[in-house]
This record gives structure tokens, sequence and C-alpha cells, in this order.
């Protein structure tokens, strides 16, 4: 491409400004703010436009507004060019408006053809783009070579150089390269980490899964144990459930039972009450007697025989007196009692003394008879008062010898009566004898009937009537006493059948009790009752019994039910909820899919720039080597030659002619690194045409640093290469206008003044 | 004697917010919401005076449902005392041996149905209700169809179906049923649960309702959500939604496209409707110097909001046509993966990235992964 003419009714500070380009080299020339970086702005807008896509961005916006007339003038331009095959268009653009009207006339036929090109907003007409083979930003970035890129490259060093056309053919930019490109790549593939690595997010996020994924599946264990168990539960609830209904059934039965036998026993408790109270009632009658002495009843049987015998006994002795005492005359008893008296008391002695006086000497019977007479009277004397003292008292031996003072006669009579005394004796003793043993009897039975008066005034039965009634009131008492005694027996023994009855409770106990089961039977179901129907109904103890078993059974039951409860709540305790799990593994599931999605795209890229760089490269290299090698030698006259830039690095190697040197990152001066930068430059813009149409190369004062003896060769270098490719220079170096001042005339070359802002003269 | 039912099904208690990408803190927050939402149903019951408070299914989700749930519901079921609840198991909480329905002490008020069939409880009203569980996850039979009520009415079905009126004939529902089937039974009108939408169907009179979600479960249930209220007086049954759900999702499409600072993709983001749990779909081409750091943004963002989930789907702001002419490294680059993308040899949601991560490093922006 070629630009040919260019028209600025207004840009920025250029007015009215239009000017006619050769085909070679033209130079603009102008001082500061003479509107030289204008007209390059006017350039890329009239080709490109100020916005690439149908949305405004800001920036471009605020670039399309940076270059509207300050005096709010008209603000637009045109632009004619040829390509390399002939082909000529003008380009017209309104930038009044954001619509930017845009016109892409064909020269030859005299058509707009910017719709052609697929006409969008803002004037985004694509034209030059496909003209060019490039975009606005490789156009900017490689069809433009400022001084500032330059002097910023050229100051560090052709490794500098290397990184920067790198960059360049990289991303058309100044500050990226691939190469760095991929180090963001790799850089942020080390953070998401290898699968050794392991504190890198990915390598962290599998292991959070694996953790999270383990509880997830041990927590699905459980529940499929919790699973099993519950249906264990589940029979053994069915189990219960039967057992109740055996339980509900036996309490029912032993309810029935229950009441049957505290019915029973209530009436048992009844009876046992009335015959407590009648022996209570028989106790109370007798209750008198409760004392009597009956323990005396034998003494007193004993005694009262005793003395029904005794009584017996003396009556028969005072018959029997009697009778002895009819048997003897009175006189006989008068004459004994006077023998008795007279000579009764005599001793054996006396007699023999009395006989010795009797019939030894005769005394004359006067004097024998008075002393008989006197001592006879001295001794009955005596008797009779010994005897009524001393009732059966013998004769003293010595009151014997006493009385021998008596005379024959005497001694006869005495011997005689005293033999008459004898012969009445035996008989008067017999009566004597009954006599005593009537007093003696007497005597016993007055002791008897003393000791059961004793008794009965003891037994407060004594009459005054007589024994035999009292011994009847005694007999009876006893009775009363055993009657008694019976009732407080019985009264005891029906107390004790009570309170066996009762076992330590009260009626109301038992009857309550009895309610309450009349309760409960009343209150258990028609099924409770049926469900016991039919079977043998036992004692309640029997029930009781089973009742206890089947309780027992339900409780083991129950405990087991509780123990597979309690399993299934530990089991489920021991984990967190599932939904939260679940959260979990979704959150670093997606985290480990989204890591992994992240390094596997970040590997292709990675992977693609190094192929994208060395393919671009392997073409890139040779045609930039091409450019620099040509260049280099005429620009340092022959002190480099063949230069070499390397396909895979874009490093630059020159040869040195004087020692057969090839020199990799050679140090040549700045003004060398300049040069061979704008060579590379100039090559690499060449290539970047994707259509392969000649760039117009637009130089914005590159030379500076260069020195005057290399100056003139380098722009001989691009007036040569202008016959290919079109060159603008932008500069306000005098140098280079004397330069072009020297050179003869060409048409293909044109000077530009901006300093005038006059239309272009011609060499 | 006017019957009053409140009905509600699919509360889905002890749910996982995985769909959502939510961590455990911020789901067990959602989950709470939803026992929330228990609460003020057994005061909303308590509230109008209601002679029943029916669910058809899908309570809980059995595989996440703790023991602790099944506490909290026999209590706050026990709050009614003598006002019967009755509860028809869905597929997600089937009546299963380990279920909670079987390991929980539900007070007396509380009538489970069990049966595979349906079966009936009389509400002291006089109204009987018709009941029938899931025995499973999978239950696909017609739990309605050739069933007739019998005894005096009304009469209620409660169960948890699909009604398949208008599905696809090869499509298969959980407890697939006809409307045709609940008006041959007999009922006077079928309280259901599946369908997490509310509506009511008529058949020139009311026929059968589903609640929906008393809350919303996700982003796919945006809007109002409600529980049932049934009057019944006689042979007239008139179901009524009642506003109920107060947890509100919303999903904004945010185009980036003219935001020319992350900045001011946070101020989009902060000026929406709060608190509610708000997704975030970013869309439009992402102007290349806007720095967006999605983790930094939602750090700024999340706390406005009940629950923020940021979704990404900006495409970046280069015309690959153009990179793709261009002969630089860049634009091999482009290429290369376009070729790749276009032989099909290569994942092109990959690719895509490979794309988006090369582009961003060619920039010399950091390469932002998840």
């Amino acid at each position: 491409m070629r630009l040919r003419r260019i028209d600025l009714a207004g840009f920025g500070c250029l007015h009215d400004f239009s000017t006619d380009l050769g085909p070679g080299l033209n130079v603009f020339h102008g001082l500061n703010e003479a509107g030289k970086s204008t007209l390059q702005q006017g350039i890329a807008a009239l080709l490109y436009g100020f916005y690439d896509g149908d949305r405004a961005r800001q920036e471009e916006s605020a670039r399309h507004e940076r270059f509207r007339p300050w005096d709010g003038g008209v603000y637009r331009g045109s632009l004619e060019y040829e390509m390399d095959d002939g082909r000529d268009f003008e380009v017209r653009r309104d930038f009044t408006t954001a619509d930017v009207p845009t016109q892409l006339i064909d020269l030859f036929s005299g058509q707009d053809i910017a719709s052609s090109f697929g006409r969008s907003r803002h004037g985004n007409v694509p034209f030059a783009r496909r003209h060019l083979g490039m975009s606005r930003t490789v156009f900017q970035s490689c069809a433009f070579i400022s001084q500032g890129e330059i002097f910023h490259v050229a100051e560090n060093g052709p490794k500098e150089i290397a990184d920067a056309i790198a960059a360049l053919a990289d991303t058309a930019g100044r500050d990226v390269s691939a190469t760095k490109a991929i180090e963001r790549l790799k850089t942020a593939l080390s953070r998401i980490g290898s699968d050794r690595a392991r504190t890198a997010e990915l390598p962290k996020a599998r292991e959070a899964l694996a953790a999270v994924t383990k509880e997830l599946e041990a927590i699905d264990d459980a529940r499929g144990s919790l699973s099993g168990r519950a249906a264990e539960l589940d029979g053994l609830q069915e189990q219960l459930t039967m057992l109740n209904e055996r339980v509900e059934s036996t309490e029912y039965e032993l309810i029935r039972a229950r009441i049957v036998e505290l019915s029973g026993r209530l009436e048992a408790i009844e009876s046992a009450r009335e015959s407590l109270a009648k022996a209570n009632e028989a106790k109370r009658a007798g209750e008198r007697y409760a004392n009597f002495p009956v323990d005396q009843r034998d003494e007193v049987m004993s005694l009262y025989g005793r003395w029904e015998r005794a009584q017996e006994s003396v009556v028969a002795t005072r018959i029997a007196f009697t009778e002895t005492q009819e048997a003897i005359a009175s006189a006989e008893r008068t004459e004994f009692e006077v023998l008795r008296t007279s000579v009764g008391g005599l001793s054996g002695g006396q007699i023999a003394s009395l006989e010795q006086i009797a019939y030894a000497r005769e005394d004359s019977w006067l004097v024998r008879s008075f002393r008989s007479v006197t001592g006879l009277i001295a001794f009955a004397a005596k008797y009779v008062v010994r005897l009524v003292l001393r009732k059966s008292v013998p004769p003293r031996e010595k009151d014997d010898a006493d009385a021998l003072n008596v005379s024959r006669d005497d001694a006869l009579s005495l011997i005689e009566r005293h033999r008459r005394y004898l012969g009445l004796a035996p008989v008067i003793e017999r009566l004597a004898e009954a006599q005593v043993r009537l007093d003696a009897e007497d005597a016993a039975l007055a002791a008897v009937a003393n000791r059961l008066v004793a008794l009965f005034e003891a037994a407060g039965v004594h009459s005054e009537a007589d024994i035999v009634v009292s011994f009847d009131e005694f007999v009876s008492a006893c009775r009363q006493r055993e009657n008694y005694e019976r009732a407080a027996t019985a009264a005891a023994e029906m107390k004790g059948r009570c309170d066996l009855l009762l076992r330590d409770r009260t009626l109301e106990e038992i009857e309550s009790e009895l309610q309450g089961y009349e309760r409960r039977a009343a209150d258990k179901s028609e099924g409770d009752m049926t469900a016991g129907r039919g079977r043998k109904r036992g004692s309640s103890r029997d029930l009781a019994r089973e009742l206890d078993r089947l309780r027992e059974q339900r409780t083991n039951l129950e405990l087991k039910a509780e123990r597979l409860r309690e399993e299934v709540r530990l089991t489920m305790a021991q984990h967190r909820s599932r939904a939260e799990v679940e959260e979990e593994a979704s959150y670093w599931q997606s985290r480990v899919v989204a890591l992994d999605r992240a390094r596997e795209a970040l590997r292709i890229a990675a992977q693609t720039i190094e192929e994208a760089m060395v393919s671009v490269y392997r073409d890139f290299a040779p045609a930039v080597t091409t450019f620099l090698s040509d260049g280099i030698e005429r620009v340092t006259a022959g002190r480099y030659t063949r230069a070499h830039v390397d396909p895979a690095t874009l490093s630059i190697s020159l040869l040195l002619p004087e020692t057969g040197q090839v020199i990799t990152d050679p140090p040549v001066s700045h003004g060398t690194r300049t040069l061979a930068y704008v060579l590379m430059r100039i090559g690499l813009a060449q290539h970047m045409s994707a259509v392969g149409e000649p760039v117009p190369l637009i130089l914005d004062d590159p030379f500076v640093d260069v020195d005057s003896e290399r100056l003139p060769r380098m722009l001989d270098y691009l007036a040569e290469l202008s016959n290919r490719i079109q060159v603008l220079i932008f500069t306000k170096d005098q140098a280079i206008l004397d330069w072009f001042d020297s050179r003869g005339h060409d048409d293909r070359h044109r000077l530009h003044r901006l300093s005038s802002l006059l239309p272009a003269a011609t060499l | 004697m006017p019957t009053t039912i409140i009905h509600t099904a699919d509360v889905h208690l002890d749910r996982a917010f995985s769909g959502l990408g939510m961590m455990s803190g911020i789901a067990a927050a959602r989950r709470e919401e939803l026992r929330a939402a228990i609460r003020r149903l057994v005061d909303l019951t308590l509230e109008v005076g209601a002679d029943a408070l029916t669910i058809g299914g899908d309570l809980y989700e059995h595989d996440r449902a703790t023991l602790d749930t099944g506490n909290f519901l026999a209590q706050q079921f026990a709050r009614l005392e003598t006002v019967p609840v009755l509860i028809s198991p869905g597929n997600h909480d089937p009546y299963v041996p380990d279920s909670l329905y079987r390991r929980v002490d539900w007070p007396s008020n509380v009538t489970i149905f069990s049966a595979t069939e349906l079966r009936p409880v009389s509400l002291p009203s006089g109204v009987t209700v018709w009941g029938v569980a899931h025995d499973g996850p999978e239950v696909r039979r017609n739990l309605v169809a050739g069933f007739r009520v019998s005894g005096t009415g009304p009469h209620v079905l409660l169960f948890h179906g699909s009604n398949m009126s208008g599905a696809p004939e090869k499509r298969t529902g959980h407890a697939p049923f006809l409307p045709e089937d609940i008006a041959a039974s007999g009922a006077d009108f079928a309280l259901l649960g599946h369908y997490h939408s509310g509506r009511v169907y008529k058949d020139g009179k009311p026929l059968f309702a589903y609640p929906g979600t008393p809350e919303a479960l996700d982003f796919s249930e945006e809007g109002e959500h409600f529980v049932l209220r049934l009057d019944i007086d006689g042979s007239t049954v008139e179901p009524q939604p009642v506003r109920f759900g107060r947890v509100r999702y919303r999903t904004h499409h945010l185009d980036v496209t003219d935001l020319v600072t992350s900045d001011e993709v946070r101020s989009a983001i902060v000026e929406l409707e709060a608190p509610v749990i708000q997704r975030v779909i970013l869309e439009g081409q992402l102007n290349r110097d806007v720095d967006l750091d999605t983790g930094a943004l939602y750090n700024m963002c999340a706390e406005r909001f009940t629950y923020l989930d940021l979704v990404d789907r900006t495409e970046p702001s280069y015309d690959l046509e153009e990179l793709a002419e261009e002969s630089t490294t860049k634009g091999a680059f482009v290429r290369l993966i376009q070729e790749r993308g276009t032989d099909g040899e290569g994942d092109r949601e990959l690719l895509e990235l490979a794309m988006r991560y090369g582009l961003r490093a060619f920039d010399g922006q950091e390469v932002r992964t998840p």
C-alpha cells in the first residue's frame, strides 16, 4: 500500500490540510507542535477509524474526542491510497458524530464499496485490515516506529531488541511477548499445582474432596446399616406389639382373677368380722368372769369332795358314837366316871402297893378305911382337877406313890373298885375313842369347810347359805370363765383371720383395690377382653407369674429395641448432616473440576502459544534476517555483515568480517543498536501483513541517536527500500532535511514541511 | 359444619443446597429458613383455627434427614395440640423402615399414612381425608386409579403424585395420575404434593391443587410461594392460595460490555434488590482493561445479600476473527485454537477457556483461575 494523498478538513490542530505523497520516501518536517503526531493519527484514523466494534468503548470515544478540532469546526478527512496490485481507493470519513459516516471509493469505478466490507456502527469498516492484512493494533505497533520506542529498546542492548521484536512479533505489543505470556500461564499453572504437588490449590482441593467423599461414603454406609437396623427394630416392634397384646390380655385375666379373689376375700373378711363380733359379744358377756380363779377349781373340787366325804364320815362316826353311847348304860358311864375319878388314876405301882397293903397286915378296918377314904378323896380330887385342866393326862407315878397311905380295906376297896374300873374301862374307852374320832372328823370337816369358805370368799362366790350353794356358784362361775375363755379365743381367732385376710391393709383399701380392678376391667377394650378368651384361665398367682414373665420378656425386648435405637442414634450422631457434607463435597468437586479444567486449559494455552511461536518465528526470523543483513551491512559500511536472527529466540547474531567471528548478543554501539532495531522493525512490519501487502512505514524521528555518518547511509537505505515500501519519516531533524536537500530531484520522494502547513513541496 | 384445612407439601427439610454452590454455613441458613417455614405454618394453622393441617409429601429429604429435624417436626406439630396433622409421605420422604416417620415419637395428633393404598381418617368436622404413602423413592404406579371413596362425605384425597395430563406420552412420573382418576374416585377434592409451583386444577369446579413449595428452594423457583387453604362446606370446596414464602430468589443478568472498571460492575451489583438470594450472571464482552476478579467482587458485594451467586459468563472483548488474521504469535495462537475447535479434536469449552487464558496472558494480565 502506498498513500497518495491525504486531506484533513479538520482533525485536531490540523485544518484544511492536504498533501500528496510520493510513492517512495516522504519526509514530514516540522518543529514541535507542528502537527506531526496529529497527522500520523489522522492517517491511522482514516484507515482504521476510532472504533473496533459496534459498541463504543470509553477509550475509543475518548480518542475520538481528543482529535475533535479545537475550534469546533468540521471534523473529517480523506485518504487516497494505492494497493500493490494497482487498485486505488479513497477513504472519506466524517468524524463529527459518533456514527462516523465512512465511504470507501473505488477510484477506478468511483463506487463507494464500504458496505462490501460489512459496515458496522461508528464507521467500523474493516477495509484497511483487509487491504493491509493487519489490524489497527498491529498496524500501529508495527508500521509506526517512534523515537521513544527506539530509545527505550536500544538503550538496553541487543537482548532487549530481541525481546522487543519478539513482543511485537508475538502480540504486536511492546510489553508482552509470547514467552512472558507462557510464563504467566505457567505461574497460574503452578498456583493450581501438579498432581504431585502438595500445597497448591488443586492437590488441596483433591485432598479435601477425597476426605469429604470418604465422609460421605461413611455416612452412606451408616445409613445402609441404619436401614437394616431400622428393619430389625420394626421386627422387634411387631414382637412388642404382640407381646403387649398378650400382656394386656393377661393383665385382664389377672384383673378378673383378682376381682374374684378379692371378692371372696372380702366375703371371708365379712364372715370373719361377723364371727368376731359374736365372739366379742360373748366375751363381753363373760367379761366379769375374766379373772375368775378357775385355776383353783381343782382344789375346790378336791376340797369339796373331801368335804362331802368328811361330812359323810362325820355322820357315820356320829351314828357309831351314838350307837356306842347308847350301848353303855348311863349308870355305868357315871360309875365309870366315878371309878375313873377315884381309881382310874392309880398306877400299877400304886395298885401293887394297895395289894400289898390289903394282903400283908391287918390294920383296924377303921383306920384302914379312913386312910383309904381320905386317900381316895385326895386322889380323886387331884385327878378331876387334872382332867379338867389336861383332860387325858394319866396320873403320874409320883402321884401314885403319894396315894399309898391307905388302909387295907381301902386298899381292898380300891383294888376292887379298880378292878371294876378296869372292867368298865374298855367300853368307856371305846366311847371315848369314838368321841375322839368324832371330834377329829368334825375338826377335819371344819378345816376343809374353812378352806373352801376361804376359797369361795376369794373367788367371790361365798354364800352365807352354805357350802353347797357356794360350791354351785363356784362351779357355775368356772363355766362362765370357760365360756369367756372360749369367746376370747374365738375372738382372737377371728381377729387373726381378719388380719390374715386383710394382710396389713384396711378393708377400705381392699375394697378400693377391688373397685380399682373393676374399673380397670371395665376400661379394658373389647379386644383385650376377647384376646384372652378361650384360653385356660389360671389362678391369679399363675397369671401374675405369667404376667411377670411376659413383662420381663417385654422389658428385654424393649431394652433390645432401645439399644438398637441408641445404636441408630449413635450411628447418625457420629456423622455430620449428609446435606452439609454433600454441599462440601459438591463444592470441592466443582472446585476440582474447575481447577482441573483450568489447568488443562492453561496447558493447552501454553502449549499452543509455544507451537504458535515456533510457527511464527520460523517464518518471521528469515524475513527479518534479510532486512537486517542487508541493512546492517549497508548502514555500517560493511563493519557487520550477515546478521542472523535465531528463529527460536529472535536473538541477533552478527558476523564480523574482520575476524570472521559471529557475535551473539553483540556489544555494538547505541547507534548500531538503533539501526538494527529499525531494520528489524521494517522487516517485522512487512512480515506482519497477512496478505503480503507492503505496509507503509511511518517513522517518527527515529534516528536522533544515529551519528551523522550513519544517518545518511540509513536514509539512503530507506530511500532505496522505498522502492518496495513507502516510507514516511516525521522529523524535526535538520540533518534529515539536509540529507533530503542533498539528494537530487526524484519524484518518488517528497518533503512535506509542516511548520507552514503548506502543500508539500516537490523536490 | 364448614371445615378449613391448611395444606402444604414439598418443604424439603434437610435439603442440600449443593447445586447452588453454597458452602455449608450458608446452606445451613437456607435449611433454617425451611424450618422457620414449618414454625410459621403451625402459627398459621392456629391463627386461622384450621380443622387440620395436611402435608402432601416431601416434607423432608430422607437421605439427608436428621433425627433432630424429626424431633423438631414432632415438637412443632405438638403445638397444634388436638388439631390433626395428616401426612402422606412422598418420594423424597418415603415411608421406609428407617424413615423419620417411624423413628420419631410423634404426638397423638399426627397421623402418618403408611399404607400403600388410600386409607381414611375422619376429621371431627365430618370430612374424611384419604391418604396414602410412597413406600420407596421410586413409586411409579398410579395411587388413585380404580379407587372409590366410601362412607359419608365430604371426601378429600391427600397424596404425592404427578399429574400427567399434558405430559408427553412416554414420560413417566412419580405416582402418575390423570385428573380423571381423581374425578372417578368420587372425592370432592385432592390435596397434592410434588410440583414445586402452586396450581389449582378445575374441571368446572375445583378438582385438585398443588400448593407448591412453601419456600423457594432454588433459582428456578423465583416468585411468590404459597400454602393452600381449603374451605369445605358441604359439597362446596374452595381452595385459596395463601401468600407464605419469605425467601426470595432473584436472577439478574448484568451486561458488562459498557462497563469500563470493576467498580462499575460492583456498583451495578450492589444496586440490586436486597436482601434476597441473588444470582448475578455477568454477561457481555468484558472490557480488556477491566480487571474482573470475581472472588474480590463477591467479597465486596456478598454482605448485602442473603446469598450472592456470581456467575461469570462474560466473553473477552476480543475480535477473534481479526486476531486470527494477525501474523503475530498471538494470531497464530488464536488460529491454532480455533482449528482445534473446528477439527472437533478438543473440548470446545476447554478450548475457549484456553483461548481466554492465552489471550489474557498475551495482554500481560494476570491469568485468573477459579
